[in-house]
């Protein structure tokens, strides 16, 4: 059975322009939509430094940027994913690495973090132990 | 020829039909072992042993509606014939086996390994298509092909959800079944399913092979076919035999591809083949499995279902076990003779072939129900869970009523992490919110909120919830539990639709939130280290017990309440703090039981439970949370339109003795229904129920009554109306 572990980060809403920058500063990060990003294992504050500010977020002053402890995420190799998690996955996965692909999986929104290495499996918190206890 | 014989001797080796012990070969199929045995697998009808019609099918190891043709005999199976005339019964004995679904992709799926099959197959091969084939003969039967497209299999292991590029069917043709008086009868094959049940050794007597063409009937004896009748311009002749066989002529098996439009799901091969139709059916039954006769379809057609679906849904023809595999030719030329053209194939319906409600089941999920931060807290603590708002939630730790008490003399703690949350920023922010609820927004200073109605376009209210002001662009809303995710779609819609210039971000989920309410609330706070609370409908973010919270001073209880909103990974630590300060104090959780009856005494509705699809803010009283002056806001002109009509619709305070009714009892006067509660609860400060419900014809006369009790109409709020104690 996966085990999903806290994926605390940093979650940010700001104009395309502005997201763009962050996501090239931070290359963890992982880009949920244009204007929403999430980078893992980063604070706010490292973000807000006032005129400093990180990675393109100064180029939106409207951007909201706030903790976001409501994640956890599980890594598997693809022999793990093809074994448990394929036959659960009703959509295919993109064929770029790296790679975010987002839907349903199990009927669990997930976000899916595609490697050359294998995959991670990144959900809300709340839905953690559902969904790992329909990957069997 | 090297088969071996299944005797009882060996002890293991027969199967069992209608409760008799039945010797079979190796590599018999169910039919054909019960043909060897002198039996017909299911009560009569033309046999094509192929699995295309439904003349076999019968109740194998408990599961009905098995194609016998295409189930292999093993020793100890039990087979059971559906009773003639009826349904088989579905109280099967349960399997015990739990079967899954395993998603698959590919670039093209073929359905059967024939010649055809296997040319599409090596034509994907050769252009490196990752192709997956399904072939009956395997056990791997197509049920169902979708739009997608999607190939829906069983397999020996699981059902197979392919998703594909591109779909072939190549299943072949089937060979028509005969329409004529005494086609129900036993001992008559199709000309394939004799050729099968003779190189089986199964020995079919004398038999007489009959075109379609010249058939007139069928006669028998004792349900079985004696002799085979046909005609000509020198009139009827009489054939006599043990076996009758029905010359070939065959008809494409295309239902898959009837089943969808999608344009990448073509047939090939036989499949693709438009065969001639066969002689116009005159009597008979044309659909063996739902028994429609040619009868049926006349009294149809003189009633006036004259086309080719209609007379499907009317008849029932070809709606049954072969989904219209066997009648579907008869049926074309029948309308084809009537109306003078070819009708096209009425529309494939899943499934191809009967599956087991396990099957059908599996891997269907039910909706996910999240957890809170504080679950297990909860669970620790001898909560009760219920799902409310698609969370599990605790109904009581024991005694809502000790619940229901902390709060109202003392201090409790409520979960409520499964508020919707949002965060809206933007210079736009305040034309937007002010466009999107019907209060003001503009005149709420930072550190101040104000609740506030969502309501739609046709002004019926969908949720509730708080603005809060942070900074001159910057808010914090929050929802229902249950309409957090339809309000940020509604959010994102509209500020999308009118171009203006807002960030959304829902936080539903990153934050938890902690409700701690009673009189003493205030002084919990203090023992966690927070020197000055917010004053009511005032906001701050500061440190309780060391976890940064943004506390939100409001009410739903009716008493005192801070709300603290803190990151979701902290939970714990702070729930645990705040009963470990709280315990000098008399603090203990309340669950919903005690939330809801606590707000009910207040007179606050639940968007959802207390309020329709089409509840305005008049018919709940709430009038005060619109402002019609303003310029303007979503369903304002609906409630501008609406203002002058009657209000047929009121929501009103009840009151009486005993027991709280069932929510949802009529409200009886003078004999007659005249509404119905929504909300009810026993309260134990009252000592009476107090209620919320609907009158639907506005005030009723004469004296009311729910549950056979008298009651009374009382204003709300119930408790503390001057709102004093929320203020404490």
């Amino acid at each position: 059975m996966l085990v999903f572990e806290p994926y605390p980060g940093t979650r940010v809403v700001a104009v395309p322009g502005a997201i763009d920058g962050l996501v090239a500063a931070f290359p963890s990060a992982l880009r949920f939509a244009d204007d929403e990003a999430f980078i893992p294992g980063i604070r706010p504050e490292q973000l807000m430094g006032g005129a400093g500010t990180t990675g393109g977020l100064a180029a939106d002053e409207h951007a909201i940027v706030e903790p976001d402890a409501g994640w956890s995420a599980t890594s598997c190799s693809w022999a793990e994913f093809e074994a448990v998690v394929a036959p659960y996955l009703e959509w295919a996965l993109p064929t770029d690495r790296p790679a975010i692909a987002q839907g349903l999986l199990a009927a669990v929104p997930v976000k899916l973090v595609v490697t050359a290495d294998g995959v991670a499996i990144v959900t809300q918190t709340a839905y953690a132990r559902d969904l790992a206890g329909r990957l069997r | 020829m090297g088969l071996m014989v299944y005797r009882l001797e060996s002890n293991v080796v027969r199967m069992v039909v209608d409760g008799k012990p039945v010797d079979f070969l190796e590599g018999d199929s169910v039919a054909l072992a019960m043909l060897r045995n002198g039996q017909h697998p299911s009560n009569g009808g033309t046999l094509c042993l192929a699995g295309d019609c439904g003349n076999c099918v019968a109740i194998v190891n408990s599961t009905a509606w098995v194609r016998t043709c295409q189930t292999p005999a093993r020793p100890g199976l039990t087979v059971q014939r559906h009773t003639v005339g009826t349904h088989p019964s579905m109280a099967g004995r349960p399997s015990g086996t739990s079967l899954t679904v395993r998603h698959r992709h590919a670039d093209l799926v073929v359905v059967g390994s024939g010649s055809s099959g296997r040319v599409a197959v090596a034509a994907a091969e050769a252009d490196g298509r990752h192709t997956v084939v399904f072939d009956a003969g395997q056990g791997e039967e197509v049920v169902a092909v979708y739009p997608g497209p999607l190939v829906i299999a069983r397999t020996n292991d699981a059902i197979a959800h392919v998703h594909a590029e591109e779909v072939t069917i190549a299943a072949g043709a089937a060979e028509l079944h005969p329409v004529c008086p005494g086609n129900q009868l036993r001992g008559i094959y199709t000309q394939r399913a004799a050729a099968t049940a003779m190189s089986a050794g199964i020995d079919l007597g004398t038999t007489m092979t009959v075109d379609l063409d010249g058939l007139v009937r069928f006669e028998g004896a004792d349900g079985r076919v004696v002799a085979v009748i046909t005609g000509g311009v020198d009139g009827e002749r009489i054939h006599p035999c043990d076996s009758a066989i029905v010359a070939t002529r065959l008809t494409s098996r295309d239902l898959l591809v009837r089943m969808t439009d999608d344009p990448d799901v073509h047939a090939v091969g036989s499949a693709a083949h438009a065969y001639p139709l066969p002689p116009v059916p005159t009597d008979g039954v044309i659909c063996p499995c739902s028994g429609t006769t040619v009868e049926d379809l006349n009294g149809a057609w003189d009633r006036g279902f004259r086309e080719l679906e209609l007379l499907k849904r009317s008849t029932l023809c070809g709606t049954g076990t072969c989904q219209g595999a066997a009648c579907q030719p008869h049926l074309r030329a029948y309308v084809t003779d009537r109306t003078g053209e070819i009708p096209r194939p009425f529309t494939g319906r899943p499934v191809a072939r009967q599956i087991t409600l396990g099957e059908a089941a599996a891997n269907v999920y039910t909706d996910v129900f999240r957890h809170t931060p504080l679950h297990d807290e909860h669970l620790a603590l001898g909560a009760t869970m219920d799902r409310f708002g698609n969370w599990w939630r605790p109904w009581h730790y024991g005694d809502h009523v000790a619940e229901y008490w902390a709060v109202r003399e003392a201090a409790s703690l409520g979960d409520v992490s499964t508020l919707g949350k949002m965060v809206v920023s933007g210079p736009d922010v305040v034309e937007a919110l002010e466009r999107l609820y019907p209060t003001t927004i503009a005149d709420i200073r930072p550190g101040r909120s104000r609740y506030v109605l969502l309501i739609n376009e046709r002004g019926h209210i969908f949720d509730d919830g708080m603005v809060l002001r942070e900074s001159d662009t910057r808010f914090v809303l929050t929802f229902t539990s249950g309409g957090a995710a339809n309000a940020e779609m509604w959010f994102r819609d509209w500020i999308e639709s009118w171009g203006l210039d807002v960030r959304v971000m829902d936080t539903t989920m990153s934050l938890g939130a902690i409700n701690v309410t009673g009189p003493l609330a205030g002084e919990l706070l203090a023992r966690c280290g927070v020197d000055e609370a917010p004053k009511f409908l005032q906001h701050r973010h500061i440190d309780v017990a060391g976890v940064p919270c943004h506390v939100m001073r409001l009410s739903f209880t009716g008493e005192a309440s801070f709300e603290l909103h803190h990151p979701a990974d902290r939970s714990v630590e702070l729930w645990r703090a705040l009963l470990a300060a709280g315990r000098p104090l008399g603090v203990r959780p309340h669950g919903l039981q005690a939330l809801f009856g606590m707000r009910l005494e207040k007179g606050h509705i639940i968007v959802g439970m207390d309020t329709d699809m089409d509840t305005t803010p008049r018919r709940v009283g709430m009038d005060w949370a619109v402002k019609m002056d303003k310029a303007d806001f979503l369903g304002r002109d609906a409630l501008l339109r609406t203002a002058g009509l009657p209000n047929q619709r009121t929501m009103v305070g009840l009151t009486v003795d005993g027991p709280n009714p069932t929510e949802g009892s009529p409200i009886w006067a003078d004999g007659r229904i005249v509404g119905q509660v929504t909300s009810t609860f026993f309260s134990p400060g009252f000592g009476h129920t107090v209620m919320l419900g609907w009158f639907r014809y506005g005030q009723p006369d004469g004296q009311l009554t729910v549950d056979g009790r008298p009651a009374t109409v009382a204003p709300t709020p119930f408790y503390d109306p001057e709102g004093h104690r929320a203020r404490l």
